[in-house]
C-alpha cells in the first residue's frame, strides 16, 4: 500500500475567463493557485505545481494551508478524479475519499435507500451492503426514521445517517477533507470514538485540515501547501525536490 | 501514451458491464426519484404515451387516409421506440454533469453514466410497451413469430446508442452549447424520421431518402418485427457497420479525453 506522487502539476482551464485585464489583476492576490497566461487557448490556473510525495503504510498525513492552496485539489488528485496534467501518480490500495460526507444523498429516498446508494459510491456491492445495514441503523440511532425519506429529517440527522454510512467501511486509504463534526452533544462523543476507530484502522490516512491542533493530534506529518506547492514536510515523505520551493 | 490510455478507455468500459450492478441500481433509482410522490408512479409513462396514441391514431389516421387496423400499430410502436432512442440521446447530455458531484469525489469508469441513462430509458421504454398488447386487442391484430427479431434489433440499438452516449456525453461535457444543439437535432429528427409518417407515403423516386436517416433504420430495427416484417438485410448490416465504427470513434474519444473530463465538469 503506498501512494507516490512525482512531479505532480493540474491545472485547470477556466473556460469562461475573458477578461484579460481581470487575469491581471488576480494574478498576485494572497489566496488560490497561480494563474497562468497564455496567448492562446482558456485561462488556465495552476492548482498544483511540481508535487511529489511518498507516502508509505502507516503514514498520517495532514495537509495544512489557507483556501485555495490546493488541498482539495490534491486529495481529488489521490482519489484519481483528477489525472495529473504532468508528472505521475501511482496509488496502490482501495482507496475511500470522503470529501463531501453527504455524496449521493438523496432528499426524497427514504433512509434505507440512501444506505444502499451511498454505499454503491464507497465500493461496496449490494451483497455486502446488508451486513454492513445493521451495524448503520444501530449506530445512527434513527431507528423508524430510516423508512422516512431524508427530507424529513432534521439536518443532524442527515448528517448522523451520513456519518454512520461513510464510516461503516474498514478503509485502507482514506481521504478525508475536514474533520467530520456531528453535533449534538451527547452524539459527538460517540462519534469522535467512531472516526478514531475508523481512521486508526486505515492503512493510510491523508486529511486536509486548518486546524493546527487537530492536525498534530491525529497525524504524524503535516504537509503545507501554498499556491499549490509543498512548502513544508517531512523529509521522509517528499525525498528530494525541495529545492523547487522558493 | 496513447497505448495506455486505450486501454484505460478500454477497461473503463469493461469495468462498467462488470459492475452492472451500479447502473442498474442508478437507474432504478432515478425512476423511482422522478415518480416518488405522484399516486400512479411510473404509470404516468404509460398514461401519457397511450393518450399521445389516442389522440394522434385516429387524426393522423384520417388526414393520411389510412386504415386504424394498418396506421395505429405503425404510430404507436413509433412513438414508443422513439421515445427510448431520442430519450436517450438527449439525457446523454447530462450524463456527466449531472453526476458532477460523485465524478468529482471518486474515480469511477465514465461508461457507468452513460449505462444508466440507456438502462432508465429502457426502463420506461418496458412501460411504454405494456400499451402494445391493448391496441392489439382493441385493432384485433396478432403477431408472428418474427417478434423475435425484435431481440437482436433492441440489442444493436442499444449497442449503437452506448456509442453515440458516450460521444454526446464527451461533447457535452466540454460544449455546453451542445445541449441545446441536440435537443433541436433531435425533435428535427421527429419530424424526417417516419413515426408518424410511413415510407410508402413518399413518392417512389424519394422512398429511398428516408433510408439516408439512420434512425429510420434503428427504429425499424425494433418496430418492423413486431408488426410482424422481418427488416431488411440491409438495415441489419448497416446498424452493425455502424455499431462497429461508432465503437471504435468512440473508444478512441474516451482514450483521449476521459482524463479531461473531470476538469470540465
Amino acid at each position: 500500500m503506498h501512494i507516490r506522487l512525482n512531479n505532480v502539476s493540474v491545472r485547470f482551464p477556466i473556460y469562461d475567463a475573458k477578461q484579460r485585464s481581470f487575469k491581471q489583476t488576480v494574478l498576485n492576490v494572497a489566496t488560490g493557485g497561480r494563474i497562468l497566461e497564455s496567448s492562446r487557448g482558456p485561462a488556465q490556473v495552476e492548482a498544483l505545481k511540481d508535487i511529489s510525495l511518498d507516502i508509505k503504510e502507516g503514514d498520517r498525513v495532514a495537509l495544512l494551508g489557507h483556501n485555495g492552496s490546493g488541498k482539495t485539489t490534491l486529495l481529488r488528485v489521490l482519489a484519481g478524479v483528477y489525472a495529473p496534467v504532468q508528472g505521475t501518480i501511482s496509488v496502490r490500495g482501495k482507496v475511500t475519499s470522503l470529501l463531501d460526507s453527504m455524496l449521493g444523498m438523496d432528499g426524497d429516498a427514504t433512509g434505507f435507500e440512501n444506505i444502499k446508494l451511498r454505499a454503491l459510491f464507497l465500493g461496496i456491492k449490494p451483497n455486502e451492503i446488508n451486513r454492513l445495514v445493521d451495524d448503520i441503523v444501530e449506530f445512527s440511532e434513527l431507528g423508524d426514521f430510516l423508512n422516512l425519506p431524508v427530507r424529513a429529517y432534521s439536518s443532524g440527522m442527515v448528517l448522523r445517517l451520513a456519518f454512520a454510512i461513510s464510516t461503516s467501511v474498514r478503509p485502507e486509504i482514506l481521504l478525508m477533507d475536514e474533520w467530520i463534526s456531528v453535533g449534538d452533544e451527547r452524539f459527538r462523543q460517540k462519534a469522535a470514538e467512531r472516526l478514531e476507530s475508523f481512521v486508526n484502522d486505515a492503512g493510510i490516512l491523508v486529511m486536509a485540515t486548518h486546524d493546527m491542533e487537530l492536525a498534530n493530534k491525529i497525524c504524524d506529518k503535516v504537509v503545507r501547501l501554498e499556491h499549490g506547492r509543498i512548502v513544508e514536510a517531512p523529509e521522509s515523505i517528499v525525498p528530494r525536490q525541495m529545492d523547487a520551493v522558493s | 501514451m496513447f497505448l495506455v490510455n486505450l486501454s484505460e478507455a478500454i477497461v473503463d468500459i469493461t469495468a462498467a458491464f462488470r459492475d452492472r450492478y451500479f447502473w442498474t441500481a442508478l437507474g432504478w433509482q432515478d425512476i423511482r426519484t422522478r415518480y416518488r410522490r405522484s399516486a400512479l408512479g411510473p404509470l404516468w409513462i404509460t398514461i401519457s404515451t397511450a393518450v399521445t396514441v389516442a389522440a394522434m391514431g385516429p387524426l393522423y389516421g384520417a388526414l393520411f387516409a389510412r386504415s386504424p387496423g394498418e396506421f395505429i400499430p405503425h404510430l404507436a410502436l413509433g412513438l414508443i421506440f422513439w421515445a427510448f432512442m431520442s430519450g436517450s440521446i438527449n439525457e446523454f447530455c447530462d450524463a456527466f454533469s449531472g453526476s458532477t458531484h460523485y465524478l468529482k469525489q471518486v474515480k469511477l469508469p465514465l461508461t457507468i453514466f452513460v449505462l444508466r441513462v440507456i438502462y432508465r430509458q429502457f426502463i420506461i421504454l418496458g412501460h411504454n410497451i405494456l400499451i402494445y398488447p391493448v391496441v392489439m386487442v382493441l385493432l384485433g391484430k396478432s403477431v408472428n413469430l418474427n417478434i423475435f427479431w425484435a431481440i437482436p434489433g433492441l440489442l444493436l440499438v442499444s449497442v449503437n446508442l452506448l456509442w453515440i452516449g458516450l460521444v454526446v456525453a464527451i461533447f457535452c461535457t466540454r460544449y455546453r452549447d451542445m445541449h441545446p444543439v441536440v435537443g433541436s437535432v433531435m425533435s428535427l429528427m421527429f419530424f424526417i424520421t417516419p413515426i408518424v409518417w410511413q415510407v410508402d407515403q413518399l413518392p417512389p423516386g424519394r422512398a429511398h431518402l428516408a433510408d439516408l436517416n439512420p434512425l429510420t433504420i434503428l427504429l425499424e430495427l425494433m418496430r418492423q418485427p413486431i408488426l410482424g416484417g422481418v427488416p431488411a438485410p440491409m438495415y441489419w448490416a448497416v446498424a452493425a457497420i455502424a455499431a462497429v465504427a461508432g465503437s471504435v470513434f468512440a473508444v478512441a474519444l474516451l482514450a483521449r479525453f476521459r482524463h479531461r473530463v473531470a476538469y470540465w465538469l
